[in-house]
């Protein structure tokens, strides 16, 4: 994953760590006379227990570990101190979302870069709507040329047709196939695609008519 | 009626080429998400280009994209063709499906 970002969530998570560690007891204080107001057992008191001795020192935490406490913040046992600030007067919650927002950033880097080698699929459930899609699209399919000067490529029409594949296959998610899912197959060496991509043939014009 | 490609060729070398566009060769829109059909070559077409010559070709296409708007407008040529094989418009559109 890119370092930056990593590096970011990093710093944002030791925030919440260290917060918790300091204040577990201040919570779980908390915790209990919540329970007591609302006659309910101290089940959560443990399970607040156990999330903080489970919390990964900053140091040793994966990326997904950090990811995983902040959803706990956001919505989960952590979520008891959702506003309380840290020493710069931000609160608890605002820091796990901007984790959140970094890790999924830091993701969607790390599928781009695998589709650019081999794994070449991705599932994204974040994409909210089909300009989105174009722009994700336009990256994660970015191994396929797209040359508008010499008039050639293939990155469009396999965006645009594995969109039209997931609109007729009903589902919510946005699923990136490969070309080969797609029933396209690349053209062989010395194709017409050949001879323009290395100059020996150059295309002017192509335009649909009726 | 067919849609057609037309496409300007120029040989850059000094040596003949001799080639085909092949049945399904895809032709795309220049960017994505256009809303208007990406189209695919509906029979062979063998080329012969003369050292340093230009020619225009006419291809007759079929639409790869049914949901999409007709053909129109400018196109880029593709390093994909279509995998299986069709006899029609109505053959490509059932191929092009999940």
């Amino acid at each position: 994953m890119n370092d930056i970002l990593s590096a970011q969530i990093r710093q944002y998570y030791k925030a919440i760590f260290y917060w918790h560690k300091e204040n577990g007891d201040v919570t779980i204080e908390r915790i209990i006379k919540a329970n007591q107001t609302w006659g309910r057992n101290n089940d959560n008191v443990n399970e607040y227990k156990s999330a903080l001795e489970e919390m990964p020192h900053p140091e040793k935490a994966t990326l997904y570990e950090m990811y995983f406490v902040a959803e706990k913040v956001r919505s989960g046992i952590l979520e008891w101190n959702y506003t309380e600030k840290n020493h710069e007067d931000i609160s608890l919650g605002d820091i796990a979302n901007k984790i959140i927002e970094l890790y999924k950033e830091a993701k969607n880097v790390k599928d781009a870069k695998e589709s650019e080698n081999t794994i070449f699929i991705v599932i994204d459930h974040d994409i909210q709507n089909d300009n989105e899609y174009f722009r994700k699209a336009d990256v994660v399919y970015k191994n396929i040329l797209l040359n508008n000067e010499k008039n050639i490529g293939g990155r469009v029409a396999v965006a645009d047709t594995n969109l039209e594949f997931e609109r007729l296959s009903g589902k919510e998610s946005y699923k990136f196939r490969r070309p080969e899912y797609l029933n396209f197959e690349e053209l062989p060496q010395g194709s017409i695609y050949d001879l323009v991509l290395n100059g020996h043939i150059t295309v002017h014009e192509v335009n649909a008519k009726k | 009626m067919f849609w057609t490609i037309e496409i300007k060729l120029k040989n850059e070398d000094n040596e003949q080429h001799r080639l085909t566009i092949p049945k399904g060769h895809v032709f795309e829109k220049k960017s994505i998400g256009t809303g208007i059909q990406n189209v695919a070559a509906a029979h062979d077409y063998p080329v012969v280009l003369p050292p340093r010559s230009e020619i225009a070709m006419v291809i007759e296409v079929f639409c790869i994209n049914q949901h999409l708007s007709p053909p129109s407008g400018s196109y880029n040529l593709t390093c994909f063709k279509i995998s299986k094989s069709f006899a029609n418009q109505q053959d490509l559109w059932s191929i092009m499906q999940p």
